[in-house]
């Protein structure tokens, strides 16, 4: 079948200056904050002053699929803190602090996977809260307990932002126990056909090189084009499988699932310890090293930068951002006080040269539209998101607006138009609600 | 407290920032234009010197002056028009000049000059600029708020206005405008000045009546033929077009359609009249349209923002221009399909957005294609039936 050609658009990596030294540690730290606000209401199970043992539950999400919870370190809960979130919003937080006895609960000790079932590997996924780590959070064993027939397991390695380098880095370091993992997550979807889909690249050689003699008969590597937002689900559910989907790729018979999350599920089951670590990025023009940590969730970025000698000198604030994720889809933050979760990928600090720079009016190219992988007219809802039509705006579908954050790259005006169609996005969604 | 860092929009990272920005587009225009204003120099100016056809130095060198006139007659008035809108927001100069740096005040001018005859009355000049640059683009709001080419509604207002005066030459009443002062020794026994105006003069369409008072169609190709001081040349709109179509300022597709439909539609109704193929590049080598087709056609404001509704404004411009040059007998037929195509415009974008939802089509759009695609053929027939 002949699929549709979505539209994409190379854009420039500078993911070099990332990768050229070995990932550091950040496995120890004083006191770890764990948000009860976000990403979702949470019903905490602790109190102040109790004990926990690392893998403890503290918390269990609310809502349509919940999840636990659990403590990255073991130690003493020792106070409500508000503290900042990585999407630049403050967040009511349960203090932790470190014992360093890493004391593991038994759930997840002397797991055997051979001989468990798809089931208790299903099961042992959602005790561990185990969510995406590629951004979107959504808890993984909802999509491995699915009844459809899966044809295909993608383990999504693309990382299509640039700057962002954690993926790479934690398959490249880790390959062998990342195999390992993706073996499983095989078996917990019942599927016999696996794919680890990467950007071909030159800088990419090197995991291709390390992966290929590891893989199992059942797997192989699939090469992505180099463009954005080739990391994107659709984008590569519809390039490897050939099929199309309406809104979630199970419908295609596929389960994508981040490198990272893979690797956190390899270490689960080899190792006994539950999803608590997460390889992170951290770079920038601001910051003196650049370079990757395996860092505790829950960790202060702070403390963490401290680790690449902190931040520059005579750098100034008022031209820097902090980028809580990728430069493309990331917020930026008002302070460098905040906390690392299980989703975020990388903390860059870029200096905004141009901020000073005026929005032109729009000179009407169409670029936004043609560069638009949903297929969407940005400028047109941008003038219907202006005089609140909301019926129109729905004719515009806006509700397919994946953020990627392409119209506003090409945008030669300079007019923020991702955040326009997000906020029509929003704005449909919540009628929609009503 | 500590001091907050800087906080905006995502995406960090924007290509307007590494050389794709809207000066870098408009300063590629310039540059694309350039091939027309130094052909329209060296055929109007160098050709006349070398010559030394010239009444007075004056003469000579009046295209220059045209061309500097224009542009910065279009930036005065727009800078005017400014301050009196947005004068609540403007305290300094420099706030003035950035406005003005912004919305690239001098375009409309530049090009009204390049569509306008050699020896236009600089009043007549002045006035059309004026009114193409505050009734074409300020009153809608400035740049990016305008629905017509400002351009074109100042050169229709000239045509309209001074009908009288359009045609004649600014120095000798008796001469006519569109002739340079070489030209005007050489062809001044022809009835007519440009081709196109000779053309809506005959009674008997042929080749020797068409072409051959003017040279061959090699002179219509290079653009050594009386007409318009920017139009005349089909080559150096082609480069112009391949410079612009390689930076990606315009879509190539635009002024191919155009001129490929012009083109088809003439060839049909010249192969009835028993015409070679001749009479269809005649067609599309002379008057405006390739300059219109490259630089007009695709400008970026007024047309529809896909492919698909660029592509179908095109295919309709190629079909109006044959209407009203060759049916309605009008020679500035590329400037009416334009202006026209600039309402249409509107209403192909509006529909084609939603054609674009999901990148195929939408069962509720076939109508409005299929009507689209009758009034487009039905267009084209009639014009063959009339032309006959």
């Amino acid at each position: 079948m002949k699929i549709r050609r979505l539209p994409v658009l190379h854009i420039e990596g500078y993911k070099e200056q990332s990768i050229t030294t070995a990932p550091k540690e950040f496995l120890k730290p004083e006191h770890v904050y764990i948000p009860t606000l976000l990403p979702s209401p949470m019903d905490v199970k602790v109190e102040v002053g109790d004990h926990v043992l690392l893998g403890e539950v503290i918390m269990e999400s609310r809502g349509r699929f919940p999840y636990p919870v659990l403590s990255p370190i073991s130690g003493t809960v020792t106070g409500k803190v508000k503290k900042w979130y990585p999407s630049n919003k403050m967040s009511d937080m349960l203090e932790i602090t470190n014992d360093f006895k890493e004391e593991t609960v038994d759930t997840f000790k002397n797991l055997d996977p051979e001989n468990m079932t798809r089931e208790e590997l299903v099961e042992i996924m959602k005790k561990s809260g185990l969510v995406g780590q590629g951004g979107a959070g959504f808890p993984a064993y909802v999509k491995y307990s699915t009844t459809e027939k899966v044809d295909m397991v993608i383990i999504n390695l693309a990382e299509c932002e640039p700057f962002i380098t954690c993926d790479y880095t934690c398959v490249l370091y880790n390959a062998q126990l990342f195999i390992y993992g993706f073996r499983y997550l095989l078996k917990a979807a019942d599927c016999n056909q696996g794919i680890i889909a990467i950007k071909n690249k030159d800088i990419n050689a090197k995991v291709i090189d390390y992966l290929t003699p590891l893989l199992d008969s059942n797997m192989r590597i699939e090469l992505l084009e180099d463009v954005y937002p080739a990391g994107w689900e659709r984008y590569t559910v519809e390039t490897i499988s050939h099929k199309t989907y309406k809104a979630l790729p199970i419908e295609a018979g596929v389960i994508v699932s981040n490198a990272s999350t893979c690797y956190s599920f390899a270490r689960m089951l080899k190792e006994g310890i539950p999803p608590t670590v997460k390889y992170l990025t951290i770079t920038g023009d601001a910051v003196k090293n650049s370079g990757n940590v395996l860092a505790k969730i829950g960790s202060p970025i702070l403390e963490i930068v401290e680790l690449f000698g902190g931040l520059k000198e005579g750098h100034n604030p008022e031209n820097t951002h902090i980028i809580a994720g990728g430069p493309m889809t990331g917020k930026s933050m008002f302070f460098p006080d905040f906390i690392t979760t299980q989703t975020l990928g990388a903390v860059i600090f870029l200096e905004n040269k141009n901020k000073d720079k005026k929005q032109l009016e729009c000179l009407g190219c169409g670029r936004c539209a043609e560069r638009c992988p949903s297929f969407l007219t940005p400028v047109e809802i941008k003038k219907e998101l202006a005089v609140g039509n909301i019926e129109e705006l729905k004719k515009l579908n806006v509700t397919k607006c994946i953020q990627c954050g392409l119209c506003s790259f090409v945008c030669p005006s300079r007019i923020d138009l991702t955040y326009s169609v997000g906020k029509a996005k929003e704005m449909v969604l919540r009628l929609g609600r009503k | 407290m500590a001091t907050k860092y800087l906080v905006t929009n995502a995406p960090y990272l924007r290509s307007a920032d590494h050389g794709r920005s809207t000066h870098t587009v408009m300063r590629d225009l310039l540059i694309g234009l350039s091939p027309v204003i130094l052909f329209a120099i060296f055929k109007n100016v160098i050709m006349v010197f070398i010559k030394g056809t010239y009444v007075s130095v004056l003469q000579a060198i009046y295209p220059l002056i045209t061309l500097i006139v224009g542009p910065l007659t279009s930036a005065l008035i727009e800078m005017l028009c400014l301050f009196i809108m947005k004068r609540k927001e403007i305290t300094k100069f420099s706030d003035l000049l950035e406005e003005v740096k912004n919305g690239f005040g001098f375009f409309p001018g530049l090009f009204i000059v390049l569509i306008s005859p050699v020896y236009i009355n600089m009043w007549v000049l002045i006035v059309s600029i004026a009114v193409g640059e505050v009734v074409g683009k300020m009153l809608f709001g400035g740049f990016g708020q305008n629905i017509f080419n400002p351009a074109i509604i100042g050169r229709a207002f000239m045509a309209f206005s001074f009908s009288n005066l359009i045609g004649v030459s600014c120095f000798d009443p008796s001469m006519n405008s569109y002739l340079n002062a070489y030209e005007a020794s050489v062809v001044d026994a022809v009835a007519g000045a440009t081709p196109l105006i000779r053309y809506s003069t005959l009674t008997d369409v042929s080749y020797v009546g068409a072409v051959e008072p003017f040279g061959n169609l090699l002179d219509f190709f290079l653009g050594t033929i009386p007409g318009c001081l920017g139009e005349t040349s089909f080559l150096a709109c082609l480069i112009g077009c391949i410079y612009l179509s390689v930076r990606k300022v315009i879509d190539y597709k635009v002024p191919l359609i155009y001129v490929s439909v012009v083109f088809l539609n003439t060839l049909v109704a010249g192969l009835f009249m028993g015409q070679g193929i001749w009479y269809p590049t005649f067609q599309i080598l002379s008057g405006g349209l390739m300059f219109g087709a490259v630089y007009m056609a695709t400008e970026p404001v007024t047309s529809p923002k896909t492919n698909l509704g660029r592509a179908m404004n095109a295919m309709m411009l190629g079909v109006l221009t044959v209407l009203f040059r060759l049916v309605g007998n009008n020679p500035e037929g590329v400037a009416t399909a334009i202006v026209t195509m600039n309402i249409f415009g509107l209403v192909i974008n509006r529909y084609v957005v939603r054609v674009r939802v999901d990148g195929k089509l939408d069962k509720n759009e076939i109508p409005g294609l299929v009507i689209f695609l009758s009034i487009f053929v039905l267009i084209f027939i009639y014009n063959i039936i009339m032309i006959v």
